[in-house]
């Protein structure tokens, strides 16, 4: 909710003259925008990058697309979940469960992608009668059941997965190569981020804004706040279900460990790195964490414990991510600056 | 018939433990407003606290209460300090920052414990003179069930007891009805917080403590008892102390009745409880604060 004060505060800043890269990309419109920068970084990995080092940098990519759809929650509508994992996984099973039926990969990560909306809705139209922090525990309850089903279920194979999930061919490439596969990871994840950015541009994109910054006011204004969190709900499924599938096939193995709790947790740092409030943090910050966590991490004994303490860090010292320090920083400056000439 | 009889019984005994650490969940929850996802951190330091103190050794019945004492009061100091240094700052934010904070707490204290005592899972050894049953005519109970049961109902009747009926217990019920009313009376608020932060995660410990002789003690307990004690609070209305002891004996009967008559139910009859819960009564079983309003 905004206090008066933080409204008027919104208002200077937004009246204040933009300077320097903002100004300039103002003028760009959002969809050249993504455009460009995931060419440009196509090409910089494609071309500079091949074996192991590319690898990781088609999982950072793939992570940068479901931490994405997981900011729709987050960051857009103001829904906490803690069970994204859960949706990432359902996706991954999809493309592991058809693996012997579908041959054409990108129709296997659709219906990955759509399997993944479908239980997004159906859960989230079963559990929008309630909100706030009851609602975040379910998500993560209900990761779990799916978590327990993999165990249960003969067919996806418990502890085990489903191995051997090839790549298969596109348009007579065998994407094995994993050169082949990073252009069609790309042009894969460049599509999902256009569809995103254009929601975040459209109306529905301003009923989540105001879903977000007060339900109470947005209902009044005649919209259907449950509705917009149940399809907000969905959205954010369908793009973590279909980075699962593009994972599953990346790695040619699905296993319960991407639906655990673990990953949707990692998921929310990836964001926060990054920050919420806007399109590009959570991107950034699922790369960030990648790479942080190949280079740094593996040498020490406990991960869990650095990523932890960094979270920590980074929700009692900057909440709105590495994103918003040059912002915070610049409106420092403005003030002390004001403060000078008085 | 006597089957039955000793499944409920048992249901019951294995509720109390789940009890015990979602109603410092709860507490903290009605009073503080925080919903605390490093409870299941919590419940598993007290484990393996235990684990540590009595080298997994079986003891005497006094030495195993002392030593659960002495688990309660370490994570009592951990709540305390975690409520200094984390959770002050963010009283009355939005809600969605305390809750990512929770989250941190958690994944950085299962790695801390990663660290003290490593990814091998641990065992504890029963109390002496408790690892068999007893029988009562046709009724088999296990005596370790009856050790939970007469410590869960010391310690939700003590809860009762000193919410309801002492001074203490009124200035907590006013700082969760109405904080700043309690402040401008001279309540020290403060020192509520911190106290009801650091009970709530003595509560987890002791329930970590009792159920160190009933499980393998790794890292994984840290979220099967977090979500455990999650849908006690949601099936019990959060913040309801009374709801939560409802909730854990409906899902302790129910598991145990799982894993004797329908074991391939067993593991689910948490979570068919908690949908059934939200689809029938969305706000749970008892909408209540604690002290109630």
């Amino acid at each position: 909710m905004t206090t008066p004060t933080q409204a008027v505060e919104t208002i200077k800043r937004a009246k204040r003259p933009l300077t320097g890269f903002e100004a300039f990309r103002a003028k760009v419109p959002p969809s050249v925008e993504v455009l460009i920068s995931c060419v440009v970084v196509a090409l910089v990995g494609g071309m500079l990058f091949d074996g192991s080092m590319l690898f990781l940098l088609t999982t950072a990519v793939i992570y940068a697309l479901f931490a994405s759809a997981t900011n729709v929650l987050f960051g857009w509508t103001g829904v906490s979940s803690f069970g994204q994992a859960a949706y990432f996984g359902v996706g991954a099973y999809t493309v592991g469960l058809t693996k012997d039926l579908i041959s054409n990969p990108i129709l296997a990560i659709v219906l990955g992608m759509a399997s993944a909306a479908i239980i997004a809705g159906v859960y989230g139209i079963l559990a929008s009668r309630i909100t706030g922090v009851e609602f975040a525990m379910l998500t993560l309850i209900f990761g779990q059941i799916l978590w327990l089903l993999t165990f249960r279920i003969p067919e996806l194979r418990g502890e085990n997965g489903i191995p051997a999930i090839s790549r298969g061919k596109l348009l007579g490439v065998n994407l094995f190569d994993d050169q082949a596969f990073w252009w069609y990871v790309f042009a894969i994840v460049t599509l999902a981020f256009l569809v995103l950015r254009r929601i975040r541009g459209s109306s529905f994109g301003a009923a989540m804004t105001a879903v977000r910054d007060d339900p109470i006011r947005a209902e009044a204004l005649g919209i259907s706040v449950r509705w917009v969190r149940v399809s907000a709900f969905a959205l954010a499924g369908a793009f973590a279900g279909l980075a699962g599938g593009l994972m599953a096939q990346l790695q040619g193995l699905v296993i319960p460990e991407m639906i655990t709790w673990g990953l949707s947790g990692e998921v929310i740092v990836m964001c926060l790195i990054g920050g919420m409030r806007s399109f590009w943090g959570p991107a950034i910050g699922a790369v960030l964490l990648v790479l942080v966590n190949y280079f740094l991490l593996d040498a020490t004994s406990a991960p869990d414990l650095w990523v932890g303490l960094a979270l920590l860090v980074i929700v009692l010292v900057v909440p709105g991510g590495l994103l918003s320090l040059p912002s915070r920083i610049s409106d420092a400056v403005h003030v002390r600056k004001k403060e000078a000439n008085r | 018939m006597s089957d039955l009889i000793s499944a409920i019984i048992s249901g019951i005994a294995q509720g109390m433990p789940l009890f015990i650490v979602a109603s410092g969940l709860t507490l903290i929850f009605g009073v503080l407003r925080i919903l605390n996802f490093a409870h299941g951190a919590f419940f598993m330091i007290g484990a393996f606290v235990m684990t540590t103190v009595l080298s997994g050794q079986s003891v005497s019945m006094p030495v195993f209460l002392l030593a659960a004492l002495v688990a309660a009061g370490a994570l009592a100091a951990t709540g305390a300090l975690a409520d200094t240094f984390v959770f002050r700052k963010l009283y009355g934010q939005h809600p969605m920052i305390p809750l990512l904070a929770s989250y941190a707490l958690l994944i950085a204290l299962d790695g801390l414990a990663q660290v003290i005592w490593g990814n091998s899972p641990r065992s504890q050894a029963s109390v002496e003179g408790f690892g068999g049953s007893i029988q009562f005519g046709d009724i088999r109970v296990a005596s370790y069930d009856i050790v939970l049961l007469v410590v869960g109902v010391i310690i939700g009747t003590a809860l009762f007891l000193v919410l309801q009926k002492t001074h203490v217990g009124k200035i907590v019920r006013a700082v969760s009805s109405d904080e700043h009313m309690a402040r401008a009376l001279g309540v020290p608020a403060r020192k509520v917080q911190v106290g009801v932060f650091a009970v709530g995660a003595a509560l987890a410990g002791l329930s970590g403590a009792l159920m160190a002789p009933l499980v393998s003690i790794d890292v994984g307990l840290a979220p099967t008892f977090a979500i455990q004690s999650f849908a006690i609070v949601i099936i019990g209305g959060l913040g309801s102390i009374g709801g939560a002891l409802v909730a854990a004996l409906i899902l302790g009967i129910a598991d145990s009745l799982a894993v004797n008559f329908a074991p391939e139910l067993a593991g689910f009859s948490l979570y068919i409880a908690v949908a059934l819960v939200l689809l029938l009564r969305p706000q749970g079983l008892a909408k209540k604060r604690v002290g109630g309003h």
